[in-house]
């Protein structure tokens, strides 16, 4: 809770614009509809109140969609590893995303590409779903091996729509492919943060359930879990989540497997406080990298990708060499 | 409360692995299966949990279908232990027990009597001294005890269970079945698969024996647990003694003859 105000603060604060905390607060508080005597000027609000809270509310309903999927998917699938890519959602993202840049046709304006991505994701997650299941069931391993085998098509349709792609068209993709909140605007906050809320809520109460599924399918089933629902609900709001993050901030990688396998380290595994904490410290994360990505190189700006990966990559390294070490190896 | 299978089988593609069974269990039964690997037991207990549906016959829980039953009324009417559970998270032993519990919650039992429950069903597994440890890293026949834990603060009218001793010591072993038989004596119906044929005799009050998925005898122990019927469904020659006073069953397989020629030649 702390990091992510702080977070959020060292955001409003940091920029071009020097703007001081105490206008900060001032700004907020006026666009609340509370007058104070905080002064500013009309440039830092509209810095501040057009600009920099947007970007990080985004940054910030990203953040939480990714930690809270990862941490559902990695309950639902009782597989620590399992990240937010693996039911397919990114991929078929991006997918979509990729088709329609190459295609260069915005039939929905702005729209066009959150619209496009968010299908694409969707009904890539569907797909590996549909065909994983079998007289009513579904096994997770067939689940999972299904993901990978589409996951490698829908790459390889990425691969073969970039070998037609104009320069220009490529630079668009591997910037869209790199994520960002940048893009950020109030007109496109608004519905990432309802798609995003849409679907996060309701994954808070899979907890308790998510725990009795660790116990194994079987015995989930025994203590009463109806664990095809479960299995079924979890990861139709995962896909929400995760699809709402990626069609607006593009691919953004390791908040989803990181953010919860930190929080697991510190709190234990239980997934009631595991899921509501995942929301928080993603949500932290992804306005720091923000912060990040827009202040080292500034006054250019990094893809946010590229810092989450950077600090998400060796980070996972660092935890497979501590799990070997604590279990003498893998299984 | 009676659990009752009604001639059922359970097919996977040409193999039969249960077949026409019918296996009954009552209110203040301590009922044992055994047989040889591969017999069915495990098929028969899948099924008797509702895991499995039967491709033929029904089993019928309290008089009706368990397929009209849904999971949570299920979880108040049953409780399973499966051969073997693996976790992949670090759930502490208490945590792992209490989960135990969670068909109830939200249904007027107060804390107190999930605690009392929590309390008793470790007491009776021997794991009071485990309630902090992380589940993971127990050893074989603490995780068993462990579930076996989790089961009886389920504290259903029928409990199954897939081979509750297997992973464990002499004293464990006994003390558990104790529990179990205890559980039958006051009014719950019990059924367990045992590999052990001298524990079954010891504390079953029913012994079903099956062979190739089928019924070869039931009945009790004195009954089933003969010479005849276990050289025949084992397929190997085993003798039946009466030993002490009062007079129990001692079952002891005859030694193989010594396989000559296996291993490295020339």
């Amino acid at each position: 809770m702390l990091l992510l105000g702080g977070a959020v603060l060292l955001n409003l604060v940091i920029g071009a614009v020097r703007v001081p905390p105490a206008a900060v607060l001032g700004i907020l508080l006026d666009h609340g509809g509370v007058s104070t005597g905080l002064e500013f000027t009309r440039q830092q609000e509209a810095v501040v109140w057009n600009i920099r809270v947007p970007r990080v509310l985004l940054a910030l309903v990203v953040g939480a969609g990714l930690g809270t999927a990862g941490c559902a998917l990695q309950g639902v699938f009782r597989n620590p590893l399992a990240d937010p890519g693996i039911i397919g959602v990114s991929s078929g993202a991006a997918l979509g995303a990729v088709g329609l840049i190459i295609l260069g046709v915005s039939p929905l304006g702005q729209w066009s590409i959150p619209a496009a991505a968010f299908a694409g994701g969707l009904v890539l997650t569907l797909m590996v779903y549909a065909l994983s299941r079998r007289d009513g069931r579904t096994e997770v391993v067939t689940l999972v091996l299904t993901g990978v085998a589409l996951n490698a098509i829908a790459g390889g349709l990425i691969g073969f729509a970039l070998f037609y792609a104009t320069d220009a068209q490529l630079r668009n993709v591997v910037f869209w492919q790199l994520g960002s909140v940048g893009g950020a605007t109030w007109p496109n906050v608004r519905p990432a943060v309802l798609a995003a809320v849409v679907a996060i809520v309701p994954l808070m109460r899979y907890g308790h359930r998510l725990n009795l599924l660790a116990l194994g399918e079987r015995e989930a089933y025994h203590l009463g879990v109806d664990t095809e629902q479960l299995r079924l609900q979890v990861i139709a709001l995962a896909a929400l989540a995760t699809a709402a993050a990626v069609s607006f901030a593009g691919v953004i990688g390791f908040v989803g497997l990181v953010v919860p396998h930190m929080l697991r380290l510190m709190l234990g595994p239980d997934h009631r406080t595991l899921l509501p904490a995942s929301a928080l410290l993603g949500a932290a994360v992804l306005a720091m990298a923000d912060l990040l990505a827009r202040t080292i190189v500034a006054p250019a700006e990094m893809p946010l990708g590229v810092v989450t990966a950077l600090a998400g990559g060796p980070y996972f390294l660092w935890l497979i060499h501590r799990t070997r070490r604590a279990q003498g190896g893998w299984g | 409360m009676k659990l009752e299978a009604r001639a059922v089988s359970y097919r996977v593609g040409p193999f039969e692995l249960v077949r026409r069974a019918d296996v009954m269990v009552e209110p203040g039964e301590f009922v044992a299966v055994v047989g040889a690997n591969g017999a069915g037991k495990s098929t028969l207990v899948r099924l008797l949990a509702g895991d499995l549906r039967p491709t033929e016959g029904t089993v019928l829980l309290a008089g009706k279908p368990l397929d009209r039953y849904r999971a949570p009324e299920l979880a108040r009417m049953r409780s399973v232990l499966p051969q073997q559970s693996r976790i992949e998270f670090s759930f502490t032993v208490r945590q792992v027990v209490e989960m135990g519990r969670s068909p109830y919650l939200g249904r007027g039992t107060t804390p107190g009597e999930h605690e009392a429950a929590v309390a008793r069903a470790m007491a009776a597994a021997d794991i009071e001294r485990l309630a902090g440890r992380a589940y993971p890293g127990l050893s074989g026949g603490e995780q068993a005890r462990t579930c076996l834990a989790r089961v009886l603060a389920q504290d259903t009218p029928v409990v199954l269970l897939d081979e509750p001793t297997a992973a464990l010591d002499i004293r464990h072993q006994h003390r558990v079945l104790s529990v179990v038989r205890g559980l039958a004596e006051r009014g719950k119906a019990v059924l367990a698969v045992l590999h052990d044929l001298n524990l079954a005799a010891a504390y079953a009050t029913r012994v079903v024996a099956l062979h190739r998925g089928a019924v070869a005898a039931a009945g009790p122990p004195a009954e089933v647990l003969t010479a005849e019927v276990l050289s025949r469904i084992y397929e190997h020659p085993v003798d039946v003694l009466r030993v002490g006073e009062p007079p129990r069953l001692v079952v002891a397989p005859r030694p193989g003859a010594v396989t000559a020629g296996f291993g490295p030649s020339g």
